[in-house]
């Protein structure tokens, strides 16, 4: 029993193993240019995703109108009003599809309302958004779910 | 035991807690008699004379023990069945949660799906949210003072009870060999003209507390429950008095007391019960969503939980649909209800011989404004109106009685009345409720405030006073709340 748990662990580090092996082959080969856009622009969506959570946290409308310039801020102004702290925490970052000037991401954010009036709650939303590249930075242009 | 954590477990603990306490909640009662039949059977049945020598006429003014077909029999129970009908069906608190937050997709966080707390009676569209579960109780007194505008309990209710139409003489000019049959007057013999008057003192107040929860099963759709126990106390006096239409001269034929002639009769009976009253059970979908508003559809069923009999609940199963639509903008809320009432099921109350009366079916509308006075401060003002289809009125009409006036049994030319030798037919009149067919229009005004004084509880005060002076009214009507949004 307990050499057949092992062996999906062992499985699962040989298959990380090759992987890290075979991306070692591609820089070394020179990676195809798709590939290296997706890898820049994950980069530059994970980035814009910090600033968005750090944003929302700050509950400055302005701070998330630059990262996402298409939100309805008198909308997002009354919803700040109403609160007293928000937590958000964006994980599970998955890049759907990304080329040089436009990504779509699914991600999972979890937000903890602390508000005005009622009590603390919590909810997890899985998002899928979409992204476009606005000269050196990475903005949200709007969300699909 | 394993604490719920998420809505629907909670609602379920909600829900079987209310439930649990309602049905332990067995009716009880006080008096020998059903509280529906405590003021039929004071006015019809226990207001009784004195033996005489001139025979048995100690319930000859009790119509429900000698003449079932008296018409005043029909006026009591119009007095009483309405009585019941609006003792059970006083509106309850709505279903509205006080404190929604909600994902708002547009902006990628939580909204306050509206900063007001809400309607006190009425509903608004807006629902509770997915998962959501609001609980809580509410308490509601309710004293009632005055009847189709007559105040209830300084006599100024009165009955008139006829003489039972006994017996006849075929030859009034003689006096003799009385026949028991009767003869369609109260002219032969002459005493049956005399009058009873009824003075009727009500004291009539419920308590009522509500333990209602709802359960938001998406984002448009809540259903829930309330379960009221109720308190009624009865307190019935009558001060009956002779009126001498017939019998000036020979007054001891009808008496309350030998010897004693002015002698007046005072009865009086009270009662309690408590328990159950109808469980309803609600459910609310919004098919138009707007900013903390929208339209939605709305159905009440009443279940006939309360024991109709004891004044608990109505008897009958009513099934309420309402159209609801509410908006918000700035610092005010609107709300507007319209719906209807079917009704399935009798009226307590039915005196013994006569066919029941029916729970009518209502037309029911309301609307009023809510002020955001602060974000922790609601400020509302409702008016609820229901018709009671059919229900029909008590109008305070001018009734002649007829009778035989004169000086004596006999003497004097004849034919006189009725064939009695020296005596004329003649009439009296009296004020007294008269049955008028059509809807009774209730209409109600209520203020109030919901204060949310920490966390997600939230605590209303209101008071609800009569807008018209239709049916049966109380000055005011108190009502206090609170509760939790999980």
């Amino acid at each position: 029993m307990s050499s057949k748990r092992r062996h999906p662990v062992a499985a699962a580090a040989l298959m990380l193993a090759l992987a890290a092996s075979s991306q070692n082959d591609l820089a070394a080969a020179g990676m195809p240019q798709a590939q290296a856009q997706a890898a820049a622009a994950e980069s530059g969506v994970r980035d814009a995703l910090q600033r968005y959570s750090a944003a929302l946290e700050s509950l400055d409308v302005n701070a998330v109108k630059k990262v996402q310039p298409s939100i309805p801020t008198d909308s997002l102004a009354k919803a700040f009003k109403d609160m007293r702290e928000l937590k958000v925490n964006i994980d599970d970052v998955r890049v759907i599809s990304a080329d040089a000037t436009t990504a779509r991401v699914s991600c999972r954010v979890t937000q903890t309302l602390t508000p005005r009036v009622g009590s603390r709650r919590t909810t997890a939303v899985t998002r899928v958004m979409r992204l476009r590249r606005d000269a050196d930075t990475w903005v949200i242009d709007g969300f699909e779910r | 035991m394993r604490i719920p954590t998420s809505g629907a477990g909670m609602f379920a603990l909600m829900g079987s807690l209310v439930v649990g306490l309602a049905f332990s909640a067995v009716s009880a009662r006080a008096q020998d008699l059903p509280l529906a039949q405590v003021l039929p059977e004071l006015i019809l049945r226990e207001i009784t004379l004195a033996p005489t020598f001139v025979g048995a006429h100690v319930a000859h003014f009790s119509p429900l023990t000698n003449e079932v077909n008296n018409p005043v029999i029909g006026i009591v129970q119009g007095f009483n069945t309405q009585m019941a009908t609006q003792f059970s069906t006083f509106p309850l608190g709505s279903s509205s949660g006080g404190m929604t937050y909600v994902f708002d997709e547009s902006v990628g966080t939580f909204t306050r799906g509206s900063a007001s707390f809400g309607p006190l009676f009425a509903e608004r569209a807006l629902t509770i949210g997915r998962r959501k579960v609001n609980a809580g109780f509410t308490y509601q007194h309710t004293s009632y003072d005055t009847f189709e505008g007559q105040p209830l309990d300084d006599g100024s209710i009165k009955f008139y009870l006829t003489h039972q139409d006994c017996c006849h003489f075929p030859d009034p000019t003689t006096f003799t060999d009385l026949v028991e049959i009767p003869d369609g007057s109260r002219f032969n013999p002459p005493f049956e003209g005399d009058l009873i008057e009824a003075a009727l003192s009500v004291r009539a107040s419920t308590d009522t507390m509500a333990a209602f929860a709802n359960y938001g099963v998406s984002d448009r759709w809540d259903i829930g429950l309330a379960v009221p126990l109720v308190s009624v106390n009865l307190d019935v006096g009558v001060r009956a008095r002779i009126i001498r239409l017939s019998t000036p001269l020979a007054p001891e034929v009808h008496t309350f007391e030998a010897g004693n002639p002015a002698a007046t009769q005072a009865l009086r009976r009270s009662g309690h019960a408590s328990g159950l009253g109808d469980v309803v059970l609600r459910t609310k979908y919004r098919f138009l969503g707007m900013a903390a508003g929208g339209l939605a559809a709305a159905v009440d069923v009443r279940l006939p939980t309360g024991d109709e009999d004891e004044l608990l609940g109505t008897g009958g199963v009513q099934g309420k649909v309402l159209l609801v639509a509410s908006n918000e903008g700035g610092r005010f809320g609107q709300h507007v209800n319209i719906g209807y009432t079917v009704a399935r099921g009798d009226v307590a109350g039915t005196v013994a011989g006569l066919s029941a009366t029916s729970l009518p079916d209502e037309i029911n509308y309301s609307g009023g404004l809510e002020f955001i006075a602060s974000p922790r401060l609601t400020l509302m003002g409702d008016v609820i109106g229901r018709t009671l289809r059919h229900a029909g009125r008590l109008a305070v009409a001018s009734k002649a009685f007829e009778y035989s006036a004169g000086a004596s049994f006999a003497g004097g030319p004849g034919p006189g009345c009725a064939g009695v030798p020296g005596r004329t037919c003649t009439t009296a009149s009296f004020d007294e409720f008269s049955p008028r067919p059509g809807n009774l229009t209730l209409l109600l005004g209520a203020g109030g405030v919901k204060f949310n004084p920490v966390g997600n509880w939230l605590i209303s005060a209101s008071v609800l006073f009569p807008r018209t002076d239709a049916g049966l009214r109380s000055r005011v009507t108190t009502t206090v709340g609170v509760d939790y949004a999980f």
